[in-house]
């Protein structure tokens, strides 16, 4: 449940978790400038009033009493406004409140000859207030009454503007605009830093499918460049160790041209004619091995140029050269399809693939067509065909469908690896299907742009 | 055809050279077999040479640099042998000048088939020699390129054409605006490389006919003779 709600990608993840972090920040932040501001605020409003208290009350007791009124009147200010009166605002100091206890303590420790009960003070919201009917419009007034020598009394009261609530607002918006243009910038950047990342995915992926893997660049965070490193180092040990297998069994299959030469000209000196027809055709047989391995270890490394070639006529020689040696297999098609392609290696998988049909379907029946932007082979043939599930893996290397059968038809298990290796190189397929009537059906598809033509073959 | 042909081998494996030696004797020919470079000089200062097997890899200086070697100073026929066996091999082989190539292991017969041709082409002092080596020639649209032993038309597409194939057109390139029999161009091709499973001359004009003559508005380039053989129709200029 939780894991569904965690992003999948890793600059997801670092996203959520810098968002999760500004808005802690963003919270902290606003609890911090409130409590600051309303600790400065207040203190430095408490000293103010105490000043004030002190010395108006002082200015306005040593005035007669008809010309206190106007003296407290004329000290008033924008944020104090001071009235002497025989009566006092404030309620007696017994229903104090938590909040006026504050304050008075306050008071008491900035100007300690205010004696206790010549103050009363409350909050014109808080009730104790004979004034404050409507508790909302007085929110916020501190109501302070001093008792004068002569027992009559200076009703202070004060705005205390509350610290937060002008900022709140303000402040809360431009956090979040920050917080908001950290999150764009940081998208941006979280991604950046995690492409070299993808890159890396992506080069290890391309290892062992054929293209020839490319060092990946060393940049990005430290961590990445040491992944990165740790990868090109993993792939030049890979890269030895396979090229190291490969040239031994290169060099194992060419050295073994020097004794199948002997052979062959020992097997003719061999004066029983069947003897040297069997042994021949052994050699035969070797041969083919020896060049299947070579084919399958070179991979798509030949070295062999490529050419346009009328693939028409490489199919047409391997259906011919199958049929002179006896084997049923007949071409259906007299088509001329000019290709960019490797002949040899296209020769050789196409003959891997007849090869194949006439071994374990007796007999081959070959199409070529041309469609609009590729060329299909179809290869038939009247075996048992192949199960289904097996259809992907009898093109591993050294599969063998069912392994008597096979090792008494031969073959190295090799063919059809080599066979859709190369078709592959060259941007096609090969795909197998059984045929509803019987047997087994190769369908090789290979990409064919449309500008090239034989002379004379421009319909 | 001389049967008494001096052919030096050169190859390292000394069971190989007695291998090739016993077999071309049995079939005629005298043999002298060779490890080296430096005894296939000694060699061919002390005696009359008709032909040189030379095998690629060989200690000491290579066959390719012999080959060329041998080439600067005299136009002796020889055949290349190589375990490589690739194409590229096969093209440097015939730059450097030899006259043949028999990728390893390779059939005696086979062998035996390339040096009578060699010997044959070497001892025809006709012009026909042009086909040899570095001379492309071209008809009806089409390019044939010796050297590299493949036909492409005029867009540079290569068209793949068996051995056999090949010999049966060449035959006919050299011998164009001629009536020739089904015998003579058998006698042609397979002087060059016979396959046990070539077919007959007939069946390899139908696929030669098949791979080349694509347009069937454009005139056909091989016509039959009734009763004589075949004819080949384009013009052939060498260049």
């Amino acid at each position: 449940m939780l894991s569904r709600l965690v992003p999948d990608t890793l600059a997801g993840r670092t996203i959520i978790i810098l968002l999760f972090g500004l808005g802690l920040f963003h919270l902290w932040s606003i609890w911090i400038y409130q409590v600051g501001v309303e600790d400065l605020l207040g203190s430095t409003r408490e000293e103010q009033l105490a000043e004030r208290l002190i010395s108006v009350k002082d200015a306005v007791g040593a005035l007669p009493e008809t010309e206190r009124e106007r003296m407290a009147h004329a000290l008033s200010t924008a944020t104090l406004e001071i009235h002497w009166s025989p009566r006092s605002l404030v309620g007696p100091a017994g229903d104090e409140t938590h909040k006026t206890a504050l304050v008075r303590q306050r008071l008491r420790e900035l100007v300690p000859d205010l004696a206790h009960d010549q103050v009363r003070l409350a909050f014109a919201d808080e009730g104790g207030s004979q004034a404050a009917a409507d508790a909302d419009a007085f929110r916020h007034l501190l109501l302070a009454s001093v008792q004068l020598a002569d027992g009559s009394w200076l009703n202070f009261s004060v705005a205390t503007l509350h610290p937060a609530s002008a900022p709140d607002h303000s402040v809360l918006g431009s956090l979040t605009a920050m917080a908001a243009g950290i999150l764009i910038v940081s998208v941006f950047l979280v991604r950046s830093v995690t492409a070299p990342l993808r890159a890396l995915a992506r080069a290890a992926d391309r290892i062992g499918v054929g293209a020839a893997a490319s060092d990946l660049p060393q940049s990005g965070p430290r961590e990445v460049r040491l992944a990165a490193m740790a990868f090109n180092r993993m792939q030049e040990r890979i890269k030895r160790l396979i090229d190291d297998r490969t040239q031994t069994l290169a060099a194992v299959s060419h050295d073994l041209k020097t004794p199948l030469t002997r052979l062959r000209l020992r097997a003719h000196f061999v004066q029983d004619e069947e003897l040297r027809g069997t042994i021949e055709s052994d050699l035969d047989e070797m041969e083919a091995m020896i060049q299947l391995a070579l084919d399958f270890l070179r991979g798509d490394a030949s070295g062999e140029e490529t050419r346009t070639v009328d693939v028409g006529t490489i199919v047409e020689s391997v259906c011919d050269s199958f049929a002179d040696s006896g084997h049923d297999v007949v071409l259906h098609a007299d088509v001329h399809a000019p290709l960019s392609c490797r002949p040899l290696a296209l020769k050789r998988a196409f003959s891997n693939l007849v090869d194949n049909a006439v071994k374990y379907g007796r007999r081959a029946r070959v199409a070529l067509e041309k469609r609009a932007d590729e060329l299909v082979i179809t290869i038939d043939d009247d075996g048992p065909g192949i199960p289904e599930a097996e259809f992907e893996r009898v093109f591993d290397p050294f599969y063998r469908l069912e392994a008597s059968r096979s090792r008494e038809t031969g073959g190295t298990g090799l063919g059809l690896t080599v066979a859709r290796s190369t078709i592959r190189a060259h941007g096609g397929d090969v795909r197998l299907a059984n045929r509803s009537s019987a047997g087994l059906r190769v369908t090789i598809t290979l990409p064919m742009p449309p500008h090239l033509h034989l002379p004379g073959n421009t319909s | 055809m001389d049967p008494e042909a001096h052919i030096l081998v050169v190859d390292d494996d000394s069971q190989v050279r007695q291998l090739i030696g016993h077999f071309l004797r049995e079939n005629g020919y005298r043999v002298t077999g060779v490890r080296d470079g430096r005894e296939m000089r000694s060699t061919l200062a002390s005696a009359d040479v008709d032909l040189i097997i030379l095998d690629l890899m060989l200690p000491g200086t290579s066959g390719l640099d012999l080959c060329r070697e041998l080439r600067a100073s005299s136009s002796l026929p020889i055949i290349m042998l190589t375990a490589k066996g690739e194409d590229t091999d096969r093209i440097v082989g015939l730059e450097v000048g030899a006259d043949d190539y028999l990728p390893k292991p390779f059939n005696p017969r086979e062998l035996l088939a390339r040096i009578r041709a060699v010997l044959r082409r070497a001892a025809a002092p006709q012009p026909e020699s042009s086909t040899g080596r570095g001379h492309l020639i071209t008809f009806a649209g089409w390019t044939l390129d010796p050297l590299r032993r493949e036909v492409t038309s005029a867009d540079g597409v290569v068209v793949d054409l068996s051995g056999g194939e090949y010999d049966v057109l060449i035959a006919f390139v050299e011998h164009p605006n001629r009536i020739l029999s089904r015998e003579q161009l058998l006698e042609l091709a397979r002087n060059r490389v016979p396959n046990p499973f070539d077919r007959s001359i007939d069946v390899q004009i139908s696929r030669i006919r098949r791979k080349l003559e694509i347009d069937e508005n454009a005139p056909p380039l091989i016509k039959t003779v009734r009763g004589a053989g075949y004819i080949f129709l384009p013009a052939v200029k060498r260049c």
